[in-house]
Formats: C-alpha cells, sequence, structure tokens
C-alpha cells in the first residue's frame, strides 16, 4: 500500500509533556515535517525556552539548547553569528518573547539576525499555572487576573507581530493560528516560507501562531477552536503583516 | 611571533584574546571598559571573528553563551553594573558548563557607584556565579602583562574543565598604558564534536540535548539527576584546589612581616616592600593569582612563629578579601588590614606607616 502520512522522522520516539488540547504539539510537528520538506532535519537546530516547551529538545531529534527566559534572542545571535550555515528556529512562548524577553527580541529583529522565531502565542504563562500574559486579552481572568485582565492597570494585550513588522530589517513576519486543520496547513506553509527566507536569501522571519491553553483557560479542548475564531483572533487577526 | 608593544591594558587584554583564538566579542559599554568594546569593534572583524555591541549586558553574556555553543572562543567584558545584569548568564554558563571568559574591569561601588577602579567584585564573583552555587575559575592579575599572559591560557583551561573562566581587572589596569610583551597567535581547537555544541553533526552522530540545568543522567529522577550532575561539578572544583592555585611570594624568604593582598593592591604593595626591605624591614607579599581556587592551604600553612604580623590590603570597603583571609590564617597571627574605598588607590606610602606600626 502506498504511504501518504507517516510520522515525521525529526519528531523523537517519546510522547511529549503537554496537555490535551494544547497546540505545542501541533507547531512542533509542522516544524518537523517542513525541516523534512526542506532537506535541513540533519542540520536544524532550535533553541528551546522556559515555558512548557522547555524541554523541546526531548522532543525532536535536532540539537537543541536551551536559553534562560526571554533570552533566546541574545543566545541565537551568538550562535547564529558563529554557525552562519546552521539554519536556526528560536521557538519561544508569548511571556519568554513578549514579556522577560521583549528587549532581546526585539533588538534581534532590528538587527535583522538571519533566524526565524516561533512564537507561539496562547495568551498565558502555561508552564506556571495561568497567570496573566502581556497577550491575556483584556477582561480575560487568569490567577493573577482573577478579575478578568484591567486595561486601567495592565494595559492592551501586546501585538508582537504588528511591531516587530514595524522594522525595516525583517524579510518576513506573519501571524497563523492553530486551531481549524485550515489554518494548521497555512500555518505550516508559513514556517516553510519563513525557513526558506532564512536558507536561501538569509534574514529575520517571524512566525507568531494562535493557540490554545485548555488548562489554563479552564476550557473543554473541544471548546478552544471556536473561541479562539470568535475572540481571540479578533485581537489577533491572522495574516502576513510584512514579506 | 611575540613582540613588544606598549598598550593600554584594556586593549591589551583584547588582543591577547584575539591571538587566543577568540572570534566571538558581545559587549555593552560602560566605564571603565569602554575602551575593550571600542577595540574590538575593529580588531574581531579584522581577525576574522565577530563583534557584536548588545543591546544590554543581560543579551551580551548570553550572546557569547549562544557563540559558545557554536563551538566558538567567545567572550564579553564589562564593570560591576554590568557584571550583576550578567549574573543570570553567568549562572546559566556555569550550569550547562560552557568555556567562556569574562573580562571584569572592576569599578568602586554599588549600584551606579563610581567609575574609578575598586575591588569590591570580589566576593560577588568568588561565591558563586549567579544563582545556584555554581562556579568558575577566577584570576586576579596584578598587571597587564600578567593579564595578558592569563588571557592568552585562558580558553585552554576553559576548555580542559568545561567551565567560564572570570579574569578580574580594575579601572587602574584597564585605563593605564605599559610595556608589554604580546604573544604569538595560536589556533582555536576544533569543538564541533563536543556534547555542549550544537549544529555541524556530522556521520548521522546522535541529538545533542544541552541544557542550563543537567535534567538528564544515570539516576531516576530530575531531582536525583541535578544532584548526582552537581556533585560530579564540585568534584572538578575541588580538583581545583590541588591542580590550579595560583599565587606569588614576594621577598618571603626573610620575612617577618607579611603583606596579604591582590591585583592592583599587591602590586601597589611591591613597592612599598621594596622602600620598607630599603629600611632594613624584613617584609614580603603573599598574592593569591586565583581567587578560585582560593590558596587556602598555602594561607593556612603561615608559620605564626615566623611571622609576626600580617597586613590584608585591598580597595573594598567593606572588606571582602580581607575577611577571606582571615577564614585561612593561623588565628594566633597578628592581623591588620589597610584598605580604601569608593575609587580610592592605595597608596604604597600609606602601606608602608601600616606595616611599620606593627614593628
Amino acid at each position: 500500500m502506498e504511504c501518504i502520512y507517516t510520522k515525521s522522522k525529526a519528531l523523537s520516539a517519546v510522547p511529549t509533556s503537554f496537555c490535551p488540547g494544547c497546540m505545542h504539539g501541533t507547531a512542533i510537528k509542522l516544524i518537523a515535517e517542513v525541516s523534512e520538506e526542506l532537506g535541513i532535519e540533519n542540520d536544524l537546530v532550535m533553541v528551546a525556552p522556559i515555558g512548557c516547551a522547555v524541554f523541546l529538545g526531548a522532543f525532536v531529534e535536532f540539537d537543541s539548547f536551551g536559553s534562560p527566559h526571554g533570552r533566546p534572542g541574545a543566545t541565537g545571535t551568538g550562535f547564529k553569528r558563529s554557525n552562519p550555515d546552521v539554519p536556526l528556529i528560536l521557538y519561544q512562548g508569548d511571556g519568554d518573547c513578549a514579556s522577560i524577553g521583549l528587549a532581546e527580541t526585539m533588538h534581534a529583529a532590528n538587527r535583522g539576525e538571519n533566524f526565524t522565531v516561533i512564537m507561539i502565542n496562547n495568551q498565558v504563562y502555561g508552564m506556571t499555572g495561568g497567570q496573566a500574559a502581556p497577550t491575556t486579552l483584556p477582561g480575560q481572568k487568569t490567577t493573577t487576573s482573577p478579575a478578568g485582565r484591567s486595561i486601567e492597570g495592565s494595559g492592551y494585550p501586546i501585538q508582537l507581530a504588528e511591531l516587530i513588522a514595524s522594522f525595516k530589517a525583517p524579510k518576513y513576519v506573519t501571524r497563523q493560528s492553530l486551531h481549524t486543520p485550515k489554518n494548521v496547513l497555512a500555518a505550516k506553509k508559513a514556517i516553510k516560507k519563513a525557513l526558506e527566507i532564512q536558507i536561501n536569501e538569509g534574514g529575520y522571519s517571524y512566525v507568531e501562531l494562535m493557540s490554545a491553553c485548555p488548562t489554563n483557560w479552564k476550557m473543554d479542548p473541544k471548546d478552544t477552536p471556536k473561541y479562539m475564531e470568535d475572540v481571540v483572533l479578533k485581537e489577533f487577526p491572522v495574516g502576513d503583516l510584512k514579506g | 611571533m611575540s613582540e613588544k608593544v606598549v598598550k593600554k591594558g584594556n586593549e591589551a587584554i583584547c588582543e591577547a584574546a584575539i591571538r587566543a583564538g577568540c572570534r566571538f566579542f558581545a559587549g555593552y559599554p560602560i566605564t571603565p571598559q569602554t575602551t575593550a568594546t571600542e577595540y574590538l569593534s575593529w580588531r574581531m572583524p579584522e581577525a576574522g571573528g565577530v563583534f557584536v555591541q548588545a543591546e544590554s549586558e543581560v543579551a551580551a553574556i548570553n550572546m557569547v553563551a549562544g557563540s559558545a555553543m557554536a563551538g566558538t572562543r567567545a567572550m564579553t567584558a564589562t564593570s560591576g553594573p554590568g557584571l550583576s545584569l550578567m549574573t543570570e548568564g553567568l549562572s546559566v554558563i556555569a550550569g550547562t558548563r560552557l568555556p567562556t571568559v569574562i573580562v571584569n574591569i572592576q569599578r568602586s561601588g554599588a549600584g551606579i557607584g563610581s567609575i574609578t577602579g575598586n575591588q569590591s567584585d570580589f566576593y560577588m564573583v568568588t561565591k558563586t556565579l549567579g544563582h545556584g552555587g555554581l562556579t568558575g575559575l577566577v584570576y586576579g592579575p596584578e598587571s597587564i602583562q600578567e593579564s595578558v599572559d592569563i588571557m592568552y591560557e585562558s580558553w585552554d583551561l576553559a576548555e580542559k574543565y568545561r567551565t567560564p573562566v572570570i579574569i578580574m581587572t580594575d579601572g587602574v589596569m584597564g585605563q593605564m598604558m605599559e610595556q608589554v610583551e604580546m604573544p604569538d597567535f595560536k589556533e582555536a581547537p576544533d569543538l564541533s564534536e563536543q556534547p555542549y555544541v550544537a549544529g555541524k553533526r556530522k556521520g548521522g552522530r546522535k541529538k545533542h540535548l544541552i541544557m542550563d540545568s543537567p535534567y538528564f543522567g544515570p539516576k531516576a529522577t530530575q531531582a536525583d539527576n541535578l544532584e548526582y550532575n552537581y556533585a560530579q561539578y564540585e568534584k572538578v572544583y575541588e580538583s581545583w584546589d590541588e591542580n590550579e592555585v595560583r599565587y606569588e611570594e614576594y621577598m618571603t624568604q626573610d620575612a617577618e612581616y607579611l603583606i596579604i593582598a591582590w591585583g592592583t593592591s599587591a602590586r601597589v604593595a611591591k613597592t612599598a616592600i621594596r622602600h620598607l626591605r630599603e629600611q632594613g624591614v624584613k617584609v614580603g607579599l603573599f598574592r593569591p593569582i586565583t581567587l578560585v581556587p582560593f590558596p587556602k592551604k598555602q594561607l593556612a600553612a603561615i608559620d605564626k612563629n615566623k611571622i609576626k604580623g600580617i597586613l590584608t590590603v585591598e580597595m573594598a570597603v567593606p572588606s571582602q578579601f580581607h575577611n577571606e583571609v582571615m577564614h585561612y590564617l593561623d588565628k594566633d597571627i597578628r592581623v591588620e588590614k589597610y584598605r580604601r574605598g569608593g575609587g580610592n588607590m592605595v597608596l604604597d606610602e600609606e602601606i608602608e606607616e601600616c606595616v611599620k606600626k606593627m614593628l
């Protein structure tokens, strides 16, 4: 029988540590599949973040290294400048990338570092138990905003993709989502385009992936796609912002 | 070819790094370190390496970590406030055991403090590198020549032990000029197969999973692995006490009085000792060169029957080095201290007076 689909060789034969309904697994699977399609599965290096994906390196067959919370933009810069031929993905969450690491993220983007940032935006700090993130929606209840995120006290959600797109250097900036099969396919295309830019012409690329955290949203996983479509994507619209 | 040049301390130590095979520098300007960053902004690219002016010291130290994980000899240089920002990265570097070199060109005081030379980062660097209680090799040279010589072999040591190396100069040494003999250029080794290096996989080798907390190992749980792996680190540190202690004894052969000092303070003390010797005072100097490992045994072996008094000299108020030395000295020896803070220099004539008071 013809094999039309199989698990990517770039994924390790271990279960992930993600909760049911979490979309990290989908994002990592897409990266693995794209790496094979581009023939870089033995070359790609990933920076693992602090957050739910801290053990990323255990789930993929790529070389990977950790970075202090928020610092992948800097660690990645040092690595890539010294290893310019090695394709590099910084895999980060919204707290890592848009809060504690905002300076490192923005300066790496502004310098046009030749790597790809994959940012998983689920609007909460997942690993620490669902605290408010810079991306938490107005009125969204979290363990540190039990009455709902207050605009007066915490400001508006940071739209990092839009901020990065305002810089001159980045080659490709996009926001995609993982909540429907159609969106997953579009996300995969975006990851592939970002890596192709990195490998073929060189330059900074940023792919933000809207993701669900049913555990900390306190929502049944099967309800998250509709919530994302109706509520989350109104604040974080999908689409290419640059390139 | 080695050559004699007249160079500013900051530039000399950076040139020695280039000649030692360093090909990555990331730094953030801070007085009195700026001349190091300025020098490498043109010298590093000229040597075929990478220079990045980082957005902060937080970023700079992490860039150095990233470059080390690419198999490159990488370094940064900073001063007190920048070192505070680097402690997170230093902790990670010590935990990942990345061979890297950090030059701390000390300035005085807490917070913004002052920009003049001082020795008040002694505790901060020797007690633990950031959180977690891990450490690295720490050197306290007394001259530009010695800082050049230590820098030249620092990556050899860093790679041998998989450790960060911290070289503690100060604003005095960094800014002054003197004649120095520069070593030959040497090639960095190929580190691409090291377990802490990512990318460039050859021959289908297994993936490298590089983490700052060694959760993986022979034990059943993460906690047990962390404990086990840190115990292995501790064995490395303990081996330094046997194999890496460096110190200088200056005019100690017949000495009845001893000055104990490190770095710039020790150099000033040598002038005082020469003057005192001219006046017939039998005084010598014990100078730790390695601050980690500290010459504990050597200090403990100072003979109370031979030495009538000891003066510690340092540029730090409150005292730091003095307190550390006191841990190891025989309690029956009389010990006095002379220190200047706030960025003031210790003065040879004041050292002389302090020694004379003990006679």
